[in-house]
């Protein structure tokens, strides 16, 4: 219903969901076609790697930007209705996965029209993809519940998630990073969930395995323990926030 | 004839609060992360620039009694609600409903919560998701809900055209058309339509009055609800000062209150 009413107030409505990423498509070509990017070895097309990586990551941003902003969206609401914070936790997920799952779609369109060729094991995506999923949500409930008593906590944030976009192999590969960064690489989670769902697509594994399933699992135990912190506080944060 | 079953028992209640912004800021924060580590705090003390928003209220609400809670701005209706409704944290004492109370309903800003680019229709599904109910529940209640606000004509029109009044009669014919155990309603009747008004009050009636549950109006405006409560809780600085059956004792200390805070 939010994303409904979010898009009703607009001339072109439902059309804004194909426009905005195939928007976003032509940028990209349109930069390639300016020499902009420099390709590098990353086992595809270069255009094509950045397509789908920074779909792979918008898909995170969008869940972390959602679940920090609940009080800001929901809080009025939530101080005249004694609402179900789970749900608009999740709410807030699926509207994410919604925006993730259209220029995806492009995306795959895309590699079928340039004949990238894809794993027969791609259908495990979504399954892959999740923990990156998690991972944004986690990070925006914590810093939600903080960022709805003071505006310091959405400045830093923004800043730091904009500042692990560089440091996480979205834009570059994995294998072409060294020295310090490569260390960064090593202790970042998204580098083993953006890389295992690149992978899992077109050659169908799993990015140091190890790693990526010990992140995984780390993270989802996070992320239950934080929804559940998250629906705890709720009514404390309500109590001192500006809604 | 007001029956004797406790809905609802309150028992020393207390709620704190901070004017200062920094200092809100900085407690929130600071319990947060507390709360984060587990680590257990007192919240019966007051800390700096905090003051209690109410202390130690307590006062049972029997089956078929129309509460009309008074008091000033600032005076602490709000925050009770809120808290009896769960929305606030309990800071000290008790809050206990008797087990025959299932549904509890609060209803605070009462056109609050619409889309105003939603239809009227929309908007009457959302509002009741955002009261618990499913769409077949919501389908059920449509035809009351159209019927008892009049607004048949535009329920498919944008909520953002509808008048004050029209979305005041929507929002309250949403309300009376879950029906809970106990009802609480922050300043909902502040609207200058009397017929209406008239009309929710007979249904108030009959649905609450008659039936053995339970109404708590909070307002500033006892003229509002004078004909409805049939119990007068006066709350003056966090404080109880006036409970009883008596309206016209309520009311004589309401506005001695309201005088003394508009000569301040």
């Amino acid at each position: 219903m939010r994303l409904f009413a979010d898009l009703k107030r607009s001339f072109l409505g439902w059309s804004w969901l194909l426009i905005l990423p195939f928007f976003s498509i032509i940028t990209w070509i349109f930069m390639k076609g300016a020499g902009v990017l420099n390709p590098g070895d990353v086992g595809i097309p270069y255009l094509a790697f950045v397509l789908l990586s920074t779909t792979l990551w918008s898909g995170f941003f969008d869940t972390y930007k959602g679940c920090s902003q609940i009080f800001q969206n929901y809080g009025k609401i939530m101080l005249v209705n004694t609402l179900p914070v789970h749900v608009v936790v999740f709410s807030e997920i699926f509207v994410a996965v919604v925006r993730f799952s259209i220029p995806f779609s492009f995306i795959l369109i895309y590699f079928l029209v340039q004949s990238i060729p894809m794993s027969m094991l791609g259908f495990l995506f979504p399954l892959i993809y999740l923990p990156m999923i998690l991972f944004g949500a986690t990070i925006g409930l914590l810093s939600g519940l903080f960022n709805a008593i003071a505006k310091d906590f959405t400045f830093l944030m923004d800043k730091v998630i904009h500042l692990l976009m560089l440091l996480s192999p979205v834009v570059y590969s994995v294998d072409v990073s060294t020295g310090f960064l490569a260390k960064i690489l090593r202790f970042n989670p998204i580098t083993y969930f953006i890389s295992s769902a690149r992978n899992i697509l077109i050659e169908g594994d799993i990015y140091m395995a190890q790693n990526y399933y010990g992140c995984s699992l780390l993270i989802l135990i996070i992320f239950i323990l934080l929804t559940r912190f998250f629906i705890l506080n709720t009514s404390r944060i309500l109590e001192r926030g500006d809604f | 004839m007001i029956a004797q079953k406790v809905l609802l028992s309150v028992e020393g209640l207390y709620k704190k609060f901070t004017k200062d912004l920094k200092y809100n800021m900085y407690h929130g924060v600071t319990d947060l992360t507390r709360n984060f580590f587990g680590i257990n705090f007192k919240s019966d003390e007051l800390r700096t620039k905090e003051f209690w928003a109410l202390n130690d209220v307590s006062f049972n609400i029997h089956e078929g009694e129309i509460v009309a809670l008074l008091g000033t701005n600032g005076s602490g209706k709000t925050t009770l609600i809120r808290l009896l409704a769960g929305i606030y944290n309990l800071e000290k004492g008790a809050v206990k409903y008797d087990d025959c109370v299932k549904n509890i309903i609060s209803v605070f800003a009462i056109k609050s919560g619409f889309y105003s680019s939603l239809s009227g229709l929309e908007n009457v599904y959302l509002k009741c998701a955002y009261y618990g109910l499913t769409k077949e529940e919501v389908d059920e209640r449509l035809d009351f809900i159209v019927d008892f606000s009049g607004v048949a004509e535009y329920l498919h029109a944008p909520i953002g055209k509808y008048s004050s009044g029209m979305k005041t009669r929507l929002a309250m014919s949403i309300v009376l058309s879950i029906k809970g155990d106990i009802l609480f309603i922050d300043e909902g009747f502040s609207f200058s339509d009397p017929g209406f008004k008239q009309k929710c009050f007979d249904y108030l009636k009959k649905e609450y009055l008659q039936k053995g549950k339970s109404l708590v109006i909070a307002t500033h405006r006892l003229d509002k609800i004078k004909d409805l409560a049939n119990r007068i809780i006066v709350l003056n600085k966090g404080k109880i000062v006036y409970d009883g059956l008596e309206v016209a004792d309520g009311m004589m200390k309401f506005h001695n209150l309201f005088k003394q805070d508009k000569t301040h």
